[in-house]
């Protein structure tokens, strides 16, 4: 799964460019991740230019 | 705001506001949607652009300029420089007012603006589209009949319509920058760019002066390379390295697709313009220009359609077609030479920067410079010319 440190992140939307399954969205600036949509690619780790967003595992 | 458009622009930045106001002259009910709660901010920008661009859009304002550029400098990772001395004078722009006047043009040609107004989705019409979208935090529902999709590095309204706008992580410049005071530039009437995959793994640190002792500081990394630091981190330490005693007064973070061009940039009742559309020049980063010239296109073509009751595709690939036209042939060019640049070692920067350096001063062009760098490549080589042959967007005619 995705963690997102919503502190860090500044919405930029970087993220959101580069995700195949539209997984992640930008709301009014606020970045939410949609677990039923990703396909666990982790492309949006590297594109985060303040590294707010963490691979995890499950449990 | 009201329930029906002819033409709705997505995203207020120089694309959306320039679309907004071209398809307002044409004389059709036109509306600007902004996420964000004003115009212009965030900055998410390097903000340098050249002079002539935007004049034969609209006259200068002081405002929207805090400072005038004649030259280049290139650094390698040496610490060598090298100065391109080009024909056009450039400027570093205050983004926040400069979006902001084309805002209020498309406003006085009668466009509505609505800020902190986010598009959520949008459903087809037979002729349009229903468009979803909060406003001030309220749902809200309205129709368009020909919508200008401006949203910028996401661009996920033409993902919307069916389009594949996903980048490549070898396409994505993952950006960083600060607005800092208390730095003494050497000339601050050049703009400095930082070179090598230590400082900024393929892509560069700028240093924009924005007057004696200001400046717009950043980085782009190409997000397949940003490995053990983050792109944040890496421009922390460029500062901490040459700019000791700078203080930030703001920083925000971006991204900027360094792609080729969407092929097909008109839909059934959908236009495609500014990054969005993935005509940011992808060797430079530079994508203020072009977004004006769809923007204007858009604009055009749009309110053209809406009056002659054709906004089906047939009609509205015009666009596509005219855009293309104009800078379809640059951008390809510049995307073959970005893969070529950001492979180069740091002593491959080195020595195309000491070749460069022999050419005597004032008279280093970016095609010498880009021959460099491309002369392994014959076939791009004989291409180079044609950068400079095509109708270059910043003397758009009218």
């Amino acid at each position: 799964m995705i963690r997102i440190e919503q502190l860090t992140c500044d919405g930029c939307g970087c993220c959101v460019s580069v995700c195949p399954q539209d997984a992640l969205v930008l709301d009014e600036r606020k970045l939410t991740w949609l677990e039923e949509r990703c396909s666990q690619c982790e492309d949006c780790i590297p594109a985060c230019p303040v590294a707010a967003l963490r691979g995890e595992e499950h449990g | 705001m009201d329930e029906r458009y002819d033409v709705v622009a997505i995203g207020g930045g120089p694309a959306g506001a320039m679309a907004a106001w071209k398809s307002a002259q044409a004389g059709v009910k036109t509306l600007l949607l902004e996420r964000d709660r004003e115009i212009g901010l965030p900055v998410r920008c390097a903000e340098a652009a050249s002079t002539a661009f935007f004049e034969c859009y609209f006259k200068p304002e002081e405002k929207f300029i805090a400072n005038h550029i004649d030259a280049e400098e290139f650094v390698s990772p040496d610490g060598m420089a090298v100065v391109l001395e080009g024909d056009d004078k450039g400027v570093v722009l205050e983004r926040k007012f400069f979006d902001a006047h084309i805002a209020a043009l498309a406003a006085g040609a009668g466009a509505d603006i609505a800020t902190c107004a986010d598009a959520t989705g949008m459903e087809r019409l037979e002729n349009g589209w229903k468009l979803h979208a909060t406003h001030q935090g309220r749902p809200i529902r309205f129709e368009a009949r020909v919508v200008i999709a401006a949203d910028g590095i996401e661009s996920r309204v033409a993902r919307w319509a069916g389009v594949d706008t996903v980048l490549s992580l070898d396409d994505l410049e993952s950006a960083a920058q600060y607005d800092m005071v208390n730095i003494a530039i050497e000339n601050p009437h050049h703009l400095y760019c930082y070179w090598g995959n230590e400082i900024a793994p393929g892509g560069y640190c700028w240093v924009f002066p924005k007057g004696d002792h200001r400046a717009n500081v950043g980085i782009g990394v190409m997000a397949s390379r940003a490995e053990r630091k983050s792109v944040k981190e890496l421009l922390d330490e460029f500062i901490g390295a040459r700019f000791p005693g700078g203080k930030a007064v703001g920083f925000v973070t971006g991204g900027v697709p360094l792609a080729r061009p969407l092929k097909e940039l008109a839909l059934d009742n959908l236009l495609i313009a500014g990054d969005a559309a993935r005509i940011v020049d992808p060797l430079q980063g530079a994508g203020i220009e072009a977004a004006l010239l769809s923007g204007y296109l858009a604009g055009e073509t749009a309110g053209e359609a809406v009056l002659k009751n054709s906004c089906g595709r047939d009609f509205l690939k015009t666009y596509s077609k005219r855009l293309h036209g104009r800078i379809g042939k640059t951008l390809g060019i510049n995307y073959r030479l970005k893969n070529i640049v950001q492979k180069l070692s740091d002593e491959e920067y080195c020595r195309v920067a000491g070749l460069a350096r022999k050419v005597a001063p004032g008279k280093m062009s970016l095609l010498k410079m880009l021959t460099i760098i491309a002369r392994n490549d014959p076939a791009l080589l004989l291409d180079l010319p044609k950068l400079f042959a095509q109708t270059h967007f910043r003397h758009f005619e009218k």
